[in-house]
C-alpha cells in the first residue's frame, strides 16, 4: 500500500475559476440561511409580542376612567341655554338618542326640547281640575320613562314619556308624547294633599302610597280590559296606613310594590311591610346627620340614599336566619364630605352621578365599588340634573340654564375588586365571588368575578396533574431505566402518539361516554384505582419472588409487559366484586349513597372525568419529556455508583433522578402549562359550571372554556367581551410566566450540572 | 500550572523500586482466576483465562485494543452483568469464595471490589458529598464517622490539601485530574479490598497522570490494585506484575520487570518493542 501511495498524487487544484465560484455561492448559502432561520426566530417573538399587545389593547380600556365634556354639536361647543318653557324646573329628563329633553314646569307644561339647542320641540300643558296644583313628583323608573304627579286634591297622575322615531325623506324625526299608563284621569290616593307619593307597578297592577303629615294612604289600581270594546277598567282600593311614629319625609315603593321606604328626620331609614299589616316597622339609624337623596338603584332592588355630608350609602334587602328580610347596609361611596346638590342614577347600569355643593361631578358603579370620574363641571349647587338612558349625555340646570355634557364612560362596571374579590351582588345573603355575565333580564347585576373561573381552571388542571403526574413520571423512570432497549424504542413512540389525538375527540369521549358510565359504575371506578396498583405492585413482588428458572424465560427489561394482562384481569375483577361491595356497603348505588348520605352533590360531568380524560391528554407530554431526561443522564454516572456498591434502586433515587431533575422539573411545568390552557376537553366534560368548590364531584369552568363559550355570545366592544379578553390575557400571563419561571429554573439547574 | 509542578514535583526514582524479589509464588493472593469465558451475544470475548492477583500489588492489564483486557477488569466487579447478553463461564474467586455464586450479593461484592473509569464521573453534587456518597449508600449516619472517612479518603488520594477549603462546592467545578482523584477518594472511603483502576489516567494530562501514579504507588499499601493501561511506561513505572493479552487470551503474565525486560512469548516481546497495537 505504502509503495502505491507514493506513485501517483491526484492533480487537485482549489484555485481553479470554477472553484472560487463554488465558494462564493456556498458563501451567499450561508448568509441566507442564517439571515432566513434569523428572520423566522424574530418572527416568532414578534408575533408573541403582538399577540401581548394585541390582548392589553382589548383589555386597557376596562380600567380607564370616564370623562366628561361640554358636548359638541358640529364641532361647536353647546353653551349653556336658557330653561325652554321657562318658569321652574319640576323634572328633567331625556330620550333614548339624548336628542330630546323633557322639562315638566310648574305652569304646569310638559316640555320636549332639543337638547343641544334649547330649542322648543313641542309643549303641552298639564291638563289639571280647577285650584288643583302639584305637590310633588315622583320619578317612578328612569328606564321606563315613567314619573308621576302628586296632586292637591289627593289624587295622582302616572305618566311616560314616550318616543317614535320615523324616516320621512331618509332622516331620522323624533317625535315625543305623553301617555297616562293608568288612564288619563288623576287616581285617587286619600283625602289628603299628597305631598308625598310613592308608585310602582308594572302591566296592569300598580301601588300608589301618598299623603301628607305622616298620614298615608296606600291605593291598589288594578287594570282590566274589556276585550270586546277594548276600554281600561281600573280597580282602585284604598286603605289608610297605620299612622307612622315618624313623619315621613320621603317615601319609596320597591318594584315588588311589598316593601315601603320611608325616609324619617333623624336620618332614620323605615321599611315598612306591606303585605301583612301587623308587621314591625325595622327602623334603621341610616346616617347621623339627614336623608337628602333617596332613590332606587336600577331594577329597584338597590336602595342609594346620601345624608347632608355627601356619603352615599347602597342598601337592599338581605334575607336572614329566621326567613325575614333585612334591610342592609352593604357600602358606601364618599363624596368628599360635601353635601349632594345632584343625585342621578343610571338608566341602564348599576351605577349613579352625584354632583357636590362645589359643582364636582362624580361618576359611581356600585358593583365595583368604584368612582371613575371625579371632575368640577359647574361652580357650586345645581338645581336639576338628568342622565341620558345611554349613559353619554348629562344634563345640568344651573342659575336658570341648562347645559349638556357628553359623558364617555364604558366600562364603569371593572375594578380590581371585582375581578377578584368578593362582592356583595344585589340579592345576594353575603359577599362572595360569582361569574354570571348574563340574566333573562335587562336590570340585572352583571358579575364578573374571575376567581371562579380562575379556580375552576386550577382545579381542572389539578386533578388532572394528580393523575398525570406519578403515572407519566412513574412511567418515564422505567422506561428510560429498567425497559429492554428493544421494547423502549416500541414504547415511547407509542406514548408520544397519544399526544397527537385530538383533544376534540378526548373530551367527546369523556363527555358522552366517560362522564355517563362513570355515574352508572361509580363503585366500580373507585374500586379500579385501588385495586389495579396493589394488583401491579402484588404481581411485581411476586415475579420477584419466582425461581431465577421462571424469571430467566423473559429477558431482563421485558418483564412489564407480563403486567398487561394483570391489569386487564385487574379491571375486569374489579368491576365483578363492585356489584357485591356497592350492594354491601353503599345500600346498592354508590353514586347515590355519596350525595344522600355524604350530601356531596355529584354532577354527571366533574373534576374526577376531566382529571381522567385531561390527565390522558396530559401524560404524553411529561412522560416525553421525563423519559429523555432521564435517559441523557450520562451511563458513567449510573456506572459509577453501582461500582461504589449502590444498589440499581439506590443509584437510581441518589443520582440518576437528581440529575435528570431538570429535566423533570419542566416536564411537570409544561405539562401544567397544557393543563391549564386547555380548552376542548375542558369545555365538553366540565359541565362549565362556574363555582368554587374543591369537591371532586363537581364540575367547574376554566378561564379557557370560558372564552369558547361566551366569546361568541359578547357584543364586540362591551365590558363582557373586552372582560372575556381580560381573561384571555390572565390565562396568557399565567401559562407565560410559569413557563418562564420554569425555563429560568431548568436554565439554572442546568448550570449546576452543565459540565456532565 | 506551574506552582503544581513545584509543590507536587514526583520522584519517580522512588518509583523504581527493586523488584527482583517478587515471587508470585509468595504472594497472598486476592483475586483467582479459573478458566473465565465470556462472551457478548455469539462472540466470544474471554477465551478461558486463569490468572491470580496478588494481595497489595499492583497487577497491570496491558495489551492492543480490543484484546479484552477491560472486559476482564470489568468481571471482577461484575459491571459486565450490566452489558445485554452478556455470558460468562468459569469462576472468579475473593478470598476462596465465587463471586459468580448463587447466593452474592452483587451492590457488596462491588463495594469490596471498587472500580475507576476511564472518564472522571464525579456525582453532581459537592466534593464532600460525593466521597460520602459510599458511605450513605451503606446507610452510615453518624456526621463525625462520616467527616472523618471523607477527611481520610480525600488525604489518601492526595487530594485534600487542594480541596479542603472548598469541600462543599460542586465536585465539577474541579480539574479533570482532580475528579479523577476524587473518584478514586470516594472509591476508597468504602473500604474496599481490591481497587480496579480502568486506563485511570488516560483522559488527563502529563502531571495528573503522574500525581495518579504516585497516589497507586501509595495506595498499594492498604489495597490490592488492578490497573488497565495502554501505556506500557505507565504499566512499567507502576505495576508490581504486569498480565499481557492478546486477543481474548492471557498471553504472558509475570513479575513487571521480568516480563519487559526478558518476555517468554514472542507475541509479548513484538507487543512491548512496538511491533504492533
Amino acid at each position: 500500500m505504502s509503495q502505491e501511495a507514493t506513485a501517483t498524487v491526484p492533480d487537485l487544484d482549489f484555485d481553479t475559476p470554477s472553484a472560487r465560484r463554488k465558494r462564493k455561492v456556498r458563501a451567499l448559502k450561508d448568509r441566507i440561511a442564517s439571515l432566513g432561520i434569523g428572520i423566522g426566530g424574530i418572527s416568532v417573538i414578534i408575533a408573541i409580542l403582538l399577540i401581548f399587545f394585541y390582548l392589553l389593547y382589548e383589555v386597557l380600556p376596562l380600567f380607564q376612567s370616564a370623562e366628561v365634556e361640554p358636548w359638541q354639536q358640529n364641532g361647536a361647543v353647546v353653551e349653556p341655554y336658557a330653561l325652554p318653557g321657562g318658569g321652574q324646573t319640576l323634572y328633567l329628563a331625556m330620550e333614548e338618542q339624548a336628542e330630546i329633553g323633557l322639562r315638566l314646569t310648574d305652569t304646569p307644561a310638559l316640555v320636549f326640547f332639543d337638547t343641544r339647542s334649547g330649542d322648543i320641540v313641542s309643549e303641552q300643558p298639564v291638563a289639571l281640575a280647577e285650584g288643583v296644583s302639584i305637590r310633588s313628583v315622583v320619578d317612578i323608573s328612569p328606564a321606563r320613562r315613567l314619573f308621576a304627579l302628586g296632586l292637591s286634591d289627593g289624587t295622582a297622575l302616572v305618566l311616560r314619556h314616550d318616543y317614535k322615531s320615523s324616516y320621512p325623506d331618509g332622516k331620522r324625526v323624533i317625535t315625543p308624547e305623553i301617555a297616562y299608563p293608568l288612564g288619563e284621569a288623576p287616581i285617587a290616593v286619600g283625602e289628603r294633599p299628597l305631598d308625598l307619593l310613592a308608585v310602582n307597578g308594572d302591566g296592569d297592577d300598580w301601588r300608589l302610597v301618598g299623603g301628607s303629615d305622616g298620614v298615608l294612604t296606600r291605593t291598589d289600581v288594578s287594570l282590566t280590559e274589556n276585550f270586546l270594546t277594548g276600554e281600561v277598567q281600573a280597580d282602585v282600593d284604598s286603605q289608610l296606613l297605620p299612622s307612622q311614629d315618624v313623619k315621613p319625609n320621603k317615601l319609596l315603593l320597591m318594584p315588588d310594590r311589598r316593601w315601603l321606604l320611608v325616609a324619617a328626620p333623624g336620618g332614620k331609614l323605615v321599611v315598612k311591610d306591606l303585605q301583612s299589616s301587623d308587621a314591625v316597622p325595622q327602623v334603621l339609624p341610616a346616617t347621623t346627620g339627614e336623608i337628602r337623596q333617596f332613590e332606587l338603584l336600577l331594577g329597584g332592588t338597590s336602595l342609594m340614599l346620601a345624608d347632608d355630608k355627601g356619603l352615599v350609602s347602597q342598601w337592599f334587602l338581605v334575607r336572614n336566619d329566621q326567613g325575614g328580610w333585612d334591610m342592609t347596609r352593604i357600602r358606601d361611596f364618599d363624596n368628599g364630605g360635601k353635601p349632594l346638590s345632584g343625585f342621578v342614577t343610571e338608566h341602564r347600569r348599576k351605577g349613579f352621578a352625584t354632583v357636590d355643593s362645589d359643582g364636582t361631578l362624580r361618576l359611581f358603579s356600585t358593583t365595583a365599588e368604584r368612582n371613575v370620574l371625579n371632575e368640577e363641571v359647574v361652580d357650586g349647587d345645581i338645581d336639576g340634573i338628568a342622565y341620558a338612558p345611554r349613559s353619554n349625555a348629562l344634563l345640568f340646570e344651573k342659575d336658570g340654564k341648562l347645559q349638556f355634557w357628553a359623558v364617555h364612560n364604558e366600562h364603569p362596571e371593572i375594578s380590581w375588586s371585582a375581578l377578584w374579590s368578593q362582592v356583595w351582588y344585589e340579592g345576594y345573603e353575603e359577599p362572595s365571588y360569582v361569574w354570571q355575565s348574563s340574566a333573562a333580564n335587562n336590570d340585572f347585576e352583571p358579575k364578573y368575578s374571575l376567581m371562579p373561573l380562575a379556580f375552576g381552571t386550577l382545579k381542572a388542571a389539578f386533578y388532572a396533574m394528580l393523575l398525570a403526574t406519578p403515572l407519566a413520571i412513574c412511567g418515564a423512570i422505567y422506561t428510560a431505566y429498567f425497559m429492554a432497549p428493544g421494547l423502549r424504542r416500541k414504547v415511547k413512540p407509542m406514548i408520544e402518539l397519544m399526544e397527537a389525538l385530538p383533544t376534540v375527540i378526548l373530551g367527546f369521549l369523556a363527555g358522552l361516554w366517560l362522564a355517563p358510565f362513570m355515574e352508572l359504575n361509580l363503585a366500580a371506578v373507585f374500586i379500579t384505582l385501588l385495586v389495579v396498583p396493589l394488583s401491579v405492585i402484588a404481581f411485581a413482588f411476586v415475579w420477584a419472588q419466582m425461581p431465577n428458572r421462571i424469571r430467566f424465560l423473559l429477558p431482563e427489561g421485558w418483564d412489564v409487559t407480563l403486567l398487561v394482562p394483570v391489569v386487564i384481569l385487574a379491571t375486569m375483577f374489579s368491576f365483578a366484586i363492585a356489584g357485591p361491595i356497592e350492594n354491601a356497603l353503599f345500600s346498592g348505588d354508590m353514586r347515590f349513597w355519596v350525595s344522600q348520605e355524604l350530601g356531596i352533590s355529584y354532577d354527571q360531568r366533574n373534576a374526577l372525568v376531566v382529571g381522567i380524560a385531561m390527565g390522558f391528554a396530559v401524560i404524553p407530554t411529561i412522560f416525553s419529556i421525563t423519559e429523555d431526561a432521564i435517559f441523557a443522564v450520562p451511563k458513567n454516572l449510573s456506572y459509577g455508583s453501582l461500582a461504589l456498591g449502590a444498589t440499581p434502586w439506590q443509584t437510581l433515587v441518589r443520582v440518576v433522578l437528581p440529575t435528570a431533575s431538570p429535566g423533570i422539573f419542566s416536564a411537570v411545568m409544561i405539562g401544567m402549562g397544557r393543563a391549564v390552557g386547555e380548552t376542548m376537553i375542558v369545555l365538553m366534560a366540565t359541565g362549565n359550571t362556574p363555582i368554587m368548590d374543591i369537591n371532586i364531584f363537581e364540575g367547574m369552568r376554566t378561564l379557557a372554556a370560558n372564552i369558547a363559550v361566551e366569546m361568541p355570545e359578547s357584543e364586540v366592544g362591551s365590558t363582557h367581551f373586552r372582560i372575556l379578553f381580560l381573561a384571555a390575557f390572565v390565562l396568557f400571563m399565567f401559562t407565560f410566566i410559569v413557563n418562564t419561571l420554569a425555563e429560568s429554573i431548568r436554565q439554572h439547574l442546568r448550570q449546576k450540572y452543565g459540565s456532565l | 500550572m506551574t506552582t503544581d509542578i513545584k509543590t507536587h514535583a514526583i520522584d519517580i526514582s522512588a518509583m523504581q523500586r527493586d523488584q527482583r524479589e517478587l515471587r508470585l509464588e509468595d504472594e497472598e493472593i486476592t483475586l483467582q482466576v479459573k478458566d473465565l469465558r465470556l462472551s457478548y451475544g455469539e462472540k466470544e470475548a474471554l477465551h478461558g483465562i486463569d490468572m491470580l492477583i496478588p494481595k497489595n500489588r499492583v497487577t497491570a492489564f496491558i495489551g492492543p485494543s480490543g484484546c479484552g483486557k477491560s472486559t476482564l477488569l470489568r468481571c471482577f466487579n461484575r459491571m459486565n452483568d450490566l452489558v445485554d447478553s452478556c455470558h460468562i463461564t468459569g469462576e472468579i474467586l475473593l478470598d476462596g469464595d465465587n463471586i459468580y455464586g448463587r447466593a452474592v450479593d452483587v451492590a457488596e461484592l462491588r463495594r469490596r471490589v471498587g472500580m475507576v473509569f476511564q472518564k472522571p464521573n464525579p456525582f453532581p453534587k459537592s466534593i464532600y458529598e460525593n466521597v460520602a456518597y459510599g458511605l450513605r449508600i451503606q446507610g452510615v449516619k453518624k456526621k463525625r464517622l462520616i467527616d472523618e472517612t471523607v477527611e481520610w479518603a480525600l488525604r489518601s488520594a492526595a487530594l485534600w490539601d487542594e480541596v479542603k477549603d472548598r469541600l462543599h462546592e460542586s465536585a465539577l467545578g474541579m480539574s479533570g485530574g482532580q475528579q479523577q482523584r476524587l473518584v478514586i477518594a470516594r472509591t476508597i472511603a468504602v473500604k474496599p479490598e481490591v481497587l480496579l483502576l480502568d486506563e485511570p489516567a488516560s483522559a488527563l494530562d502529563p502531571i495528573s497522570t503522574l500525581k495518579i501514579e504516585e497516589l497507586i504507588h501509595e495506595l498499594k499499601k492498604d489495597f490490592t490494585i488492578a490497573i488497565v493501561t495502554h501505556n506500557m511506561q505507565q504499566a512499567a513505572r507502576v505495576s508490581d506484575y504486569t498480565a499481557f493479552m492478546y486477543m481474548g487470551d492471557l498471553i504472558e503474565f509475570g513479575v513487571t520487570d521480568t516480563l519487559f525486560t526478558n518476555p517468554v512469548k514472542k507475541q509479548t516481546e513484538d507487543y512491548i518493542t512496538g511491533r504492533y497495537g
